[in-house]
C-alpha cells in the first residue's frame, strides 16, 4: 500500500540579483535544487535516498515535512495533498510524518531537558497532563535505549549518539507512519552509527513505520533499506530494489558511488571509478543528461537528449535507470 | 571532570534557571560577587537615604561652606553650604533610577521591535531603517535636542536616553532571532507541530534573553554615565535635584580649593558604572556556553 507519493516535485530557490544586475535587467536565476522527481514509499518500508552534497536529497526530505514549500509537483501522504494544504491544515498531519535531523547537537534546544524536548510533540497534540506526559516520555526514552532516570538532564550532558536517540524518541512520540531521516548517522562515530541504525531497524519492526533514509554514502543505506534511489543534481538517476542495485548498478554514477564504498576483504581487487571534476552548478544544469560532464562513457547523444527514467531488467523487484546506454 | 558533572547535576536538580544553571552558580562568579556587592550597597544607600545620617540635601548652612571633609561633616560642604555627603547619597537615587528605567524600558521596547522585525518582513524593512537613522545620531546630541524640546526633568532624561538605546537593543534581538530561526532545534519544534506562540515562548525567547540580559547591564552603565554627562552640561536633571552629574559640574568651578566637591560624586559614579559592568561581564561569562570555563 502506498503511503507517500511524490510526483514531479520541484524546488527552485531564487538567486538574489544584485542592484547592478537588476538595473541591467539580467534574467532572474534560480537554483534547481530538486528538479522533477517522483517517488513512492509503501507503508513500513525503507527507501534509501543517496547522493553527494548539494544534489537536493535533503530538500526532498524537508519538502515532505513542509520545512520547504515545493515550487511545483505534489506530495501525497495517505491521499492528503501535503503541498497544497494550508499551514494550519497541515499541522494536524504532522502527527503522521516526523523528521530526524542530521546534527544531534544543534537539533535539541540547549535550554530544554529531555523530558521537555521529547514531551513537546505530546503537549502540542493534546497530552496536557504532566504526569501522563512524563510517563510517556520515560517509555519512549527506554524504547530508544536510554535510562528513564535521565529524562531531567539537559542535552549537553549526553554524547552525540545519545542525543540522536533523544531526537528519534521525539520523532516516535506521535506514532508517525513515516519518519524522514536526514543523514541521521553521518555526524556520529562509525561504532555508534551501527548501533543507531540497528535501533532504527528494531523500531521499524516493532511499530511498522516507513522510513525515508537520506544519506551520502551507499554503505550506510545498504543495511537498512528495502529500495534505494540515487540522486544527482536534482534528479533521480537510478531507483531499484536494494539487492538489484548493489548486484548490478546500471547508471555510471551509481557504479562510481559503489566503487567508492570501502571493502574489508583485501583479496578483492576492484577497479575504482574516480569521477573527475565537481558537481555542475544547479543554477545552470548541463543540457541533456546532467551527468554527462563527468561521465566516463559519455557520447554525443547525451548533450542533446535527456534520458528518461526507464525500467531495466532486475534481479529482484523493479529497477529503473536514467541512462541512454543501460540495457 | 567527575566533580563538574556532579555539580551540574546538583545544579539542575536544585536550580531554577534553564540549562542546568542555578542562581547559586551565577552568584559564585567572582566578578558578579564583587560587582553585585557594590551594587547592593548603592541600592541600599539610595533606598535608605533618609536614615543614613543625612540632612536635607537642599538645606544651606553658612558654617558648612567649602568646609573640607571632617568627622563632623563627612564629605565636607559645597560652595553654597550644602552637605556633600547627603547630596551624594541622594544622588544615587537619580543615577540608579535613570539606569534601571532606561535598561528596563529600552529592553521591553527593543525586544518587541526586534521580535517583530525578525519575523515580519515588511516591519523589518521599514522599522530597521528608522533604527539605522536613530543610530546615526550621537546619543548625547539626541538627548540634548530632546531635553531642549521638552524641558529638564528626570522623566525626560529617561525618555531621551531610552530613545537612543532602543535601536541597539532591537538590532541585537533581530539578529538573534534571525539566526535562531535557522537553527535545527527551532525547525525541529516546527516539525513536531509547535504553534507559533509556543515556539516563541519555549524556543526563541529563552535563547534571546541571555544576550539581552548582558546588553541590559551595559545599557544601565551607559545610561548612568549619559545622565551624569547631561546634568554636567546642564541639560539633564533640574538643578534643584541632587545628581552626581550636576554636583561635579558645580564643583568644577572651585576644584582647585575644594577638590572634595568633585571627588565624592565622581567616585560614586565610577564605582556604580564599574559595578554594573562587572555584573555584565560576569553574566556574559556565565550565560554564554562558549565563554563558560567548565
Amino acid at each position: 500500500m502506498t503511503l507517500l507519493q511524490i510526483q514531479d516535485l520541484k524546488k527552485h530557490f531564487p538567486v538574489r540579483r544584485s542592484a547592478m544586475e537588476w538595473l541591467k535587467r539580467a534574467p532572474a536565476q534560480s537554483v534547481h535544487a530538486v528538479d522533477g522527481i517522483s517517488l513512492d514509499i509503501a507503508a513500513g518500508e525503507t527507501l534509501g535516498l543517496v547522493g553527494e552534497s548539494g544534489c537536493g536529497k535533503s530538500t526532498v526530505g524537508r519538502s515532505i515535512v513542509r520545512l520547504e514549500d515545493a515550487t511545483a509537483g505534489t506530495i501525497n501522504l495517505n491521499g492528503a495533498p501535503i503541498t497544497t494544504l494550508s499551514r494550519g491544515a497541515f499541522r494536524s498531519l504532522r502527527k503522521d510524518v516526523q523528521f530526524v535531523f542530521q546534527d544531534p547537537f544543534a537539533s535539541l534546544n540547549p535550554r530544554m531537558t529531555v523530558a521537555q524536548a521529547v514531551g513537546e510533540p505530546l503537549l502540542n497534540f493534546g497530552m496536557t497532563d504532566p504526569v501522563e506526559r512524563r510517563a510517556r516520555v520515560a517509555e519512549l526514552i527506554e524504547r530508544v535505549g536510554l535510562r528513564p532516570d535521565q529524562i531531567d538532564r539537559f542535552p549537553h550532558e549526553f554524547s552525540g549518539g545519545q542525543r540522536q536517540r533523544i531526537g528519534i524518541a521525539r520523532a516516535l512520540g506521535l506514532n508517525p507512519k513515516l519518519i524522514v531521516l536526514d543523514e541521521p548517522v553521518s555526524a556520529l562515530d562509525v561504532s555508534v552509527q551501527a548501533q543507531v541504525i540497528n535501533l532504527l531497524i528494531r523500531l521499524q519492526q516493532e511499530f511498522g513505520i516507513a522510513y525515508l533514509f537520506i544519506a551520502h554514502d551507499l554503505a550506510v543505506v545498504e543495511h537498512i533499506s528495502d529500495r534505494v534511489a540515487v540522486m544527482y543534481l536534482g534528479k533521480i538517476v537510478e531507483i531499484a530494489e536494494k539487492r538489484s542495485l548493489f548486484a548490478r548498478p546500471r547508471h555510471p554514477y551509481t557504479q562510481a558511488l559503489l566503487s567508492a564504498v570501502p571493502v574489508a576483504d583485501t583479496d578483492v581487487r576492484r577497479d575504482k571509478i574516480i569521477l573527475k571534476g565537481d558537481l555542475p552548478s544547479p543554477i545552470n544544469p548541463p543540457s541533456g543528461c546532467r551527468f554527462r560532464t563527468r561521465c566516463p562513457i559519455v557520447q554525443s547523444i547525451c548533450a542533446k537528449e535527456e534520458p528518461p527514467l526507464r525500467p531495466v531488467s532486475a534481479a529482484v523487484g523493479t529497477h529503473s535507470t536514467a541512462c541512454h546506454f543501460a540495457e | 571532570m567527575n566533580a563538574t558533572v556532579a555539580s551540574t547535576t546538583v545544579a539542575s536538580t536544585t536550580g531554577s534557571a534553564p540549562d542546568g544553571l542555578s542562581l547559586r552558580d551565577v552568584l559564585r562568579h567572582p566578578t558578579i560577587m564583587i560587582g553585585g556587592s557594590i551594587m547592593l550597597i548603592m541600592i541600599a544607600a539610595a533606598l535608605l537615604a533618609p536614615w543614613l545620617g543625612t540632612v536635607d540635601p537642599q538645606s544651606l548652612s553658612g558654617a558648612r561652606r567649602l568646609k573640607p571633609p571632617s568627622t563632623d561633616i563627612w564629605f565636607g560642604g559645597d560652595m553654597v553650604g550644602r552637605d556633600v555627603y547627603s547630596r551624594t547619597i541622594y544622588g544615587a537615587r537619580i543615577s540608579l533610577m535613570v539606569g534601571l528605567s532606561v535598561a528596563a524600558i529600552s529592553i521591553t521596547i527593543g525586544l518587541t521591535i526586534g521580535l517583530l522585525a525578525g519575523f515580519v518582513r515588511w516591519v523589518d524593512a521599514i522599522v530597521m531603517r528608522v533604527m539605522d537613522g536613530l543610530m546615526a545620531i550621537p546619543s548625547i546630541l539626541l538627548a540634548v535636542a530632546l531635553i531642549a524640546l521638552t524641558g529638564a526633568s528626570v522623566a525626560n532624561v529617561i525618555l531621551a536616553i531610552t530613545l537612543s538605546e532602543v535601536p541597539r537593543v532591537s538590532r541585537l534581538v533581530r539578529s538573534t532571532v534571525l539566526s535562531l530561526k535557522e537553527r535545527p532545534f527551532v525547525e525541529a519544534a516546527i516539525v513536531v507541530g509547535t504553534p507559533f506562540p509556543a515556539l516563541l515562548w519555549r524556543h526563541i525567547l529563552p535563547n534571546t534573553l541571555a544576550p539581552l540580559l548582558v546588553q541590559g547591564s551595559y545599557i544601565f552603565a551607559a545610561a548612568v554615565l549619559t545622565e551624569a554627562a547631561l546634568s554636567f552640561i546642564g541639560a539633564g536633571t533640574p538643578p534643584e535635584v541632587p545628581s552626581w552629574g550636576n554636583m561635579i559640574s558645580d564643583g568644577r568651578l572651585v576644584f582647585q580649593i575644594a577638590p572634595h566637591l568633585v571627588i565624592f560624586p565622581g567616585v560614586a559614579l565610577a564605582l556604580t558604572v564599574l559595578a554594573v559592568n562587572m555584573i555584565g561581564d560576569g553574566l556574559r561569562d556565565v550565560l554564554d556556553p562558549n565563554f563558560r570555563a567548565r
